[in-house]
């Protein structure tokens, strides 16, 4: 065993770190299953080993927890689900349809939920198993927020996909949180055997504006060779909420995957997808929409892994940013030293509308083999006159003006639902109402 | 009167003391079509967008009045709204805003400008086939992203039709054939003289005579030096072509001498 010191933290980090180990304490008095309190006490151990990150790390450069820190959390305070009527949750939900699992406050609601006639043979999803829960482990190199999210892991979702099952309906898991300073930490796994296909909508919420909340998740999507997942995080917590979510894809020899996260709420918000290429000519798609306004801090991060031939890659990342928003941009391509004929691709663009909103973009490309074509292109400016001007000599206001060319730039990576104009329309009408 | 410019003297707005419009002087009745000539320099392009609104520029005195309201103290838009249009030497690209959205959006703002109601997305369509139909113009043109990926050539195009979509009351044409090839060049011309009407003018900016022998306008200005110096009708434009602007300038700057 190396003596490894503990690190120093702020007294804020420390006091913060002290009140969740507490609530991770009575978890374990609560839901006595032997293997998850192992689990929360190696999480425990692992948080005072390491610490809480601060802008001192190269990873945290540019976003701050100190606001999260500043606050007190509980985890479920209320022993029986909180009962919503379907009326009470209309706002949030498509208006197609989906195999829809809801949870209030953690608690999954049979009575919300819906759309299980869509559920074809090959297809099983577990809920709040805990041998299905505790059956993801955490990486080396994983940060104090997945261990934060062992330290009080209660719940999650198990999905498995059969080989050559293509699954019609989106499976649409919807998160609300309506009781003021609860954590959630919801935990996801998928499993897509050989040449299945799904789509995945994960959706979080607050029931009102005045709900604070923080959820902190971990999803973890393995895809089986020839199989096809497009997922979606529509995150639209309320705008004093916290939202962490650490996603990482496994990929199989020609699977493809495309994850769009589309970010409106929160506080202080961070999202990273990591898709690791395991298998020849494998696919990865990444987009994001991040909108943010007032002092929003927004972070979105990927980390793309090309370990196999062949293996393709596209990214589009666009940032609007208004009043005193900042966003925060990292994307990693890594190429191992045997993926030859990697084909990788990233951009990100960030439209700023106020003179104080802020992004800090970090591309980066790190290459160990010698025939690959990997590029990155990142810009970053306000909106241009010239476009203002132009649709103001057709007679259109300058107000009018703006809003058309800023939905047009954000909305760009909306075009990949162009073969399902519902779920299309509906974004944007999610999107265009924040703007 | 559509138009009546007085003296009118304008510079860039953060070069102070470096006038481009000095005295300028114009006149245009509804239907007619003016041509404006003039050497690099001379204060073409100024003319154009102060008349349109271009915020960069700083009027320092004159006035313009345009069917009895002071244009200088209007918006672009709201120039737009009552009439006046703008073709721009280098129209604008606009990625995602497709032509459609961008062109309904402005004829619904100009018809709710004259108390109209507003086209739904097939009232639309229709009128703006009529006008494809009416110019020649290729049948995407609606569907495509404001002006990304046209050619030169397209793009004026675009912005003839988008004229022809708007009706405007006076279109200024800021020098529009800069750039085109003979074909392009006449299908300028050939939507310039399908939307002449008795009720709409037109205000010709350009550096070449081509373009002119295919729109024939009524009256050609020459400008130089933020002025007009001379003013005549279609047959200047060939007096031009023969001897050049030297020998205009040159006359124009003895007779000033002579003056002083």
């Amino acid at each position: 065993m190396s003596s490894i010191i503990p690190r120093k933290m702020s007294p804020a980090a420390r006091q913060f770190l002290d009140k969740i180990m507490a609530l991770s304490d009575a978890l374990n008095e609560r839901m006595a299953v032997k293997a998850l309190i192992e689990k929360r006490q190696a999480a425990k151990q692992q948080l005072l080993t390491m610490g809480l990150p601060t802008r001192k790390d190269e990873d945290w450069q540019y976003t701050s927890i100190q606001s999260l820190l500043q606050q007190a959390f509980s985890l479920k305070h209320v022993q029986e689900p909180i009962e919503l009527t379907t009326a009470q949750i209309q706002t949030f939900l498509p208006n197609f349809d989906t195999i829809r699992l809801v949870f209030v406050d953690g608690f999954f609601s049979e009575q919300l939920s819906g759309g299980f006639d869509f559920i074809p043979d090959g297809l099983s999803i577990e809920m709040a198993d805990a041998d299905a829960i505790q059956t993801i482990n955490l990486s080396e190199k994983a940060d104090a927020f997945q261990w934060m999210n062992e330290l009080m892991l209660d719940q999650g979702v198990t999905i498995e996909l059969d080989a050559r099952v293509s699954v019609e309906a989106p499976l649409h898991i919807l998160y609300i949180q309506t009781q003021t300073a609860e954590v959630l930490s919801p935990r996801l796994q998928v499993r897509l055997g050989q040449s299945s296909q799904l789509q995945l909508l994960q959706q979080y919420v607050c029931l009102t504006e005045e709900v604070t909340t923080w959820v902190n998740g971990i999803s973890h999507i393995t895809v089986g060779e020839n199989a096809q997942c497009k997922q979606l995080v529509l995150q639209q917590l309320s705008q004093n909420s916290f939202y962490f979510n650490h996603q990482h894809f496994v990929q199989a020899a020609a699977s493809h995957i495309e994850t769009s996260y589309i970010a409106l709420g929160a506080l202080l918000s961070r999202h990273q997808s990591v898709a690791t290429q395991q298998g020849d000519a494998a696919e990865t798609d990444q987009d994001s929409i991040v909108l943010g306004r007032g002092q929003q801090v927004m972070d979105t991060r990927t980390l793309t892994q090309h370990q196999a031939l062949h293996g393709h890659s596209r990214q589009l990342h666009k940032l609007v940013l208004a009043d005193e928003a900042r966003g925060v941009f990292n994307g990693m391509i890594e190429v191992a030293k045997g993926a030859q004929k990697t084909d990788g691709q990233m951009d990100t663009k960030s439209l700023l509308l106020s003179p104080k909103a802020k992004v800090d973009a970090k591309p980066q490309l790190e290459i160990y083999a010698d025939d690959v074509k990997c590029s990155h292109g990142c810009a970053a400016g306000q909106i241009d006159e010239d476009q203002i001007f132009y649709a103001q000599a057709r007679g259109i206001r300058r107000s009018d003006a703006m809003q058309l060319i800023t939905q047009a730039f954000l909305l760009e990576p909306l075009d990949k639902w162009q073969t399902q104009p519902e779920m299309q329309a509906w974004l944007t009408k999610l999107i265009v109402q924040k703007l | 009167m559509l138009l009546t410019v007085k003296n009118l003297h304008a510079q860039v707005a953060d070069e102070i003391d470096k006038p481009i419009l000095k005295g300028l002087n114009l006149d245009i009745k509804p239907g007619e079509v003016h041509a404006i000539m003039g050497p690099n320099g001379a204060g073409k392009s100024t003319l154009s967008s102060v008349l349109a609104g271009r915020e960069d520029y700083e009027i320092t005195d004159g006035t313009v009045e345009f069917s009895g309201d002071d244009l200088l103290a209007l918006s672009p838009e709201e120039r737009a709204r009552k009439g006046v249009f703008l073709a721009f030497q280098y129209p604008v690209e606009i990625p995602g805003v497709s032509n459609k959205l961008f062109m309904q959006t402005a004829v619904n703002a100009i018809r709710e400008e004259n108390g109209l109601p507003a086209l739904d997305m097939f009232d639309f369509d229709r009128y703006a086939q009529s006008k494809i139909d009416l110019l020649k113009m290729p049948k995407d043109l609606l569907d495509r992203s404001v002006n990304v990926g046209f050619s030169g050539g397209e793009k004026k195009r675009n912005d003839i039709f988008q004229m022809a979509l708007l009706e405007p009351k006076l279109c200024i044409l800021d020098e529009t054939d800069s750039g085109l090839d003979i074909d392009a060049m006449k299908v300028v011309a050939n939507g310039v003289n399908s939307l002449r009407s008795p009720d709409r003018s037109f205000i010709v900016v350009t550096h070449y005579q081509r373009l002119l022998d295919y729109i024939k306008p009524d009256f050609v200005h020459v400008l130089f030096d933020g002025k007009i110096i001379q003013s005549g009708g279609f047959e200047l434009v060939h007096a031009l072509e023969e001897k050049g602007y030297d020998d205009m300038i040159q006359a124009h700057q003895q007779l000033q001498h002579n003056q002083k």
